[in-house]
């Protein structure tokens, strides 16, 4: 096995991080898309956290870890429900459809 | 620390309003979910009320005055102060808890009448703020980066769904995704600062980031990387106040929410935002405020810039509102940028006057209603002063106040916060400032001209909610009597700020 070091934990949420925060601007498509992209953002988070703490021998970030992984579970569900009510009201889930206020 | 060696299940007691609140929470849920629809709605209201003041009387006890007072037997350490280094309490928190109970209260006299006439009252609504409160009061008090992060989901959370509460209306739902969506983004931005922050220093609770810091310890070896972590955090809470050039969601959300939702909203989250804001930034970060300065000019000239200009052009009262709201954000954060925990204060009466303000504009257009439509529109309010003279009145001194005209209160706070931004030397953000609130006057008069020199047709429908009018006139009177004893406040919120002059003075 090849040394994993810190910083190749950090390279992968940070790329993470990026291609969660670029998928909710450019995508005009789907709004579930940007939900997913929400959850990458998240997901590169836990991975900074989980790597920080094994690196520095303290638990305390896994343990904000496991909040964070429950708040995303409560986050997604939120969502998805928002999204069905906006479904039901105007069917359809893109996001150039969420355009009754401007200005 | 030595606190964490003799840990204690009694500490919790610490925390006594917020388990309070959740078990409240808790049991209104199985309550609604079992009583009889017809009751349902007011039973559950009843008892948030009281949940409510049960709360306010337990916040209150942890003034040390008021403790000294109640329990002269036992001793004052009856309830202790803090649960280990994850949650405190001190004049801060029990300033803004008081402040937001109290402002969550009255909001939810203004619900009422608006949901029976849409027949959207549910018992939910009720639960919801009252969870948004128990998360808003939770990040006033969070002594830790986790503590803040779990307060401000639980209150973010809240309001979405309350946002989209109307969900039969394309609007409301509407609003309510984009909230969704903006919102969990700041929270992203928030987390992955607070990620770094660990990352470098090891520590997740104020005390010990601030101690860090201030003995060098993770900014060593990169220097760049705790300020890139500030940034992220600082922007991540800029969106929660909604703090220009993240005020993207506001407007939108303001507009589409029910209109007691937009009231709640204004005031209750932007609180508890400042709060954390305040206390982020002079505790754990007080090692850096030469550079969350700049951050912090360039939010309040934007702030201030964006809300002014962009309220001029709105035609929608919501939508104004919400422009205003960031201007304001604006204003209160030039004393923040003086970077002096000295001049908290001024940003916090700010804040209690702009809370009574906002709340006595939406009481007003909550009560009017123009062939059986809530007003929405600024062209409706034509010709008011003709036939609610009294209505137009009170709206009217509101307008002036939230315009800063003298002698109401929002000229007395504002004057405060811009004297106390010359003081500290920042004239020239100062001068901006006096020159944007000149603008912001623009739009406020504008209104009073149209109740008062337009004329309209329409008759509004007369009658109108004895709670609404109760609010309404409570914060008038509130406006003129700050106004003329403005003392009143800054003696309260200059004891407040010593609680935070003692964290940045133990950072040296």
């Amino acid at each position: 096995m090849e040394n994993v070091a810190l910083h190749h934990y950090l390279i992968l949420s940070a790329i993470l991080f990026v291609i969660g925060l670029v998928g909710i601007f450019l995508n005009r498509k789907s709004i579930i898309i940007i939900l997913m992209c929400i959850e990458l953002i998240l997901l590169s988070v836990n991975i900074n956290f989980v790597a920080f703490s094994s690196f520095l021998n303290d638990l305390s970030g896994q343990i904000f870890t496991f909040f964070i992984l429950t708040v995303a579970a409560a986050e997604v569900s939120i969502g998805l429900a928002i999204l069905t009510i906006f479904y039901r009201n105007r069917h359809s889930g893109d996001v150039e459809d969420s355009n009754l206020m401007k200005g | 620390m030595e606190m964490m060696n003799e840990f204690n299940w009694y500490w919790y007691s610490a925390g006594i309003a917020e388990i309070f609140v959740m078990v409240v929470c808790l049991a209104l849920l199985v309550a609604g979910a079992f009583s009889h629809k017809s009751v349902e709605g007011k039973f559950v209201r009843n008892l948030t009320m009281l949940g409510l003041f049960g709360a306010l009387v337990m916040v209150i006890g942890h003034i040390p005055e008021v403790r000294e007072f109640a329990f002269p037997v036992v001793g004052t350490d009856i309830i202790p102060q803090a649960v280990s280094s994850l949650f405190v309490n001190d004049k801060l928190t029990v300033f803004l808890k008081v402040f937001i109970i109290v402002s969550a209260m009255l909001c939810l006299f203004l619900v009422d009448d608006y949901m029976t006439r849409k027949k959207t009252r549910k018992y939910e609504y009720d639960i919801l703020i009252l969870l948004s409160v128990l998360g808003a009061m939770i990040m006033v008090s969070a002594a830790d980066m986790l503590m803040m992060y779990i307060g401000l989901e639980l209150m973010s959370f809240s309001l979405y769904i309350l946002t989209a509460f109307h969900r039969k209306e394309a609007k409301s739902s509407e609003a309510g995704l984009k909230y969704f969506i903006l919102g969990s983004l700041a929270s992203g931005l928030l987390l992955f600062g607070m990620s770094y922050v660990y990352g470098l220093t090891g520590e997740t609770s104020f005390d010990g980031l601030q101690q860090a810091f201030a003995s060098g310890k993770g900014i060593g070896d990169a220097p760049m990387m705790a300020t890139f972590a500030m940034v992220l955090m600082l922007t991540g809470m800029a969106f929660k106040m909604s703090a220009a050039p993240f005020h993207m969601w506001t407007p939108d959300v303001y507009e589409g929410a029910p209109t007691p939702v937009t009231a709640y909203m204004s005031i209750v989250p932007k609180i508890a935002a400042i709060g954390i804001f305040v206390r982020v930034l002079f505790e754990p970060f007080m090692y850096f405020a030469d550079q969350w300065q700049q951050i912090v000019i360039v939010l309040s000239i934007l702030s201030m810039a964006v809300g002014s200009f962009m309220a001029i052009v709105q035609n929608n009262l919501k939508r104004l509102l919400a422009y205003s709201s960031i201007a304001n954000i604006g204003f209160m954060l030039i004393p923040v940028a003086t970077a002096s925990a000295t001049a908290v204060d001024k940003t916090l009466s700010y804040l209690l006057v702009y809370g009574i303000m906002t709340l006595g504009i939406f009481a007003i257009l909550l009560s009017l209603r123009l062939r059986e439509k809530f007003v929405e529109n600024i062209d409706d309010l034509k010709g008011l002063s003709k036939s609610s003279p009294a209505i137009a009145a009170a709206l009217a001194i509101l307008m002036f106040s939230l315009a800063g005209v003298p002698p109401f209160a929002g000229f007395m706070v504002k004057l405060e916060a811009f004297r106390v931004g010359v003081e500290l030397g920042l004239t020239w953000l100062v001068t901006i400032g006096v020159v944007l609130s000149v603008v912001s006057a623009y739009y406020c008069l504008r209104i009073v001209k149209v109740m008062y020199f337009d004329d309209g047709k329409d008759v509004y429908s007369p009658e109108v909610p004895s709670e609404l009018r109760l609010v309404a006139w409570a914060m008038v009177v509130l406006v003129i009597g700050f106004g003329i004893l403005p003392d009143s406040i800054f003696e309260v919120t200059e004891t407040v700020q010593h609680s935070l002059m003692d964290a940045t003075a133990f950072n040296g």
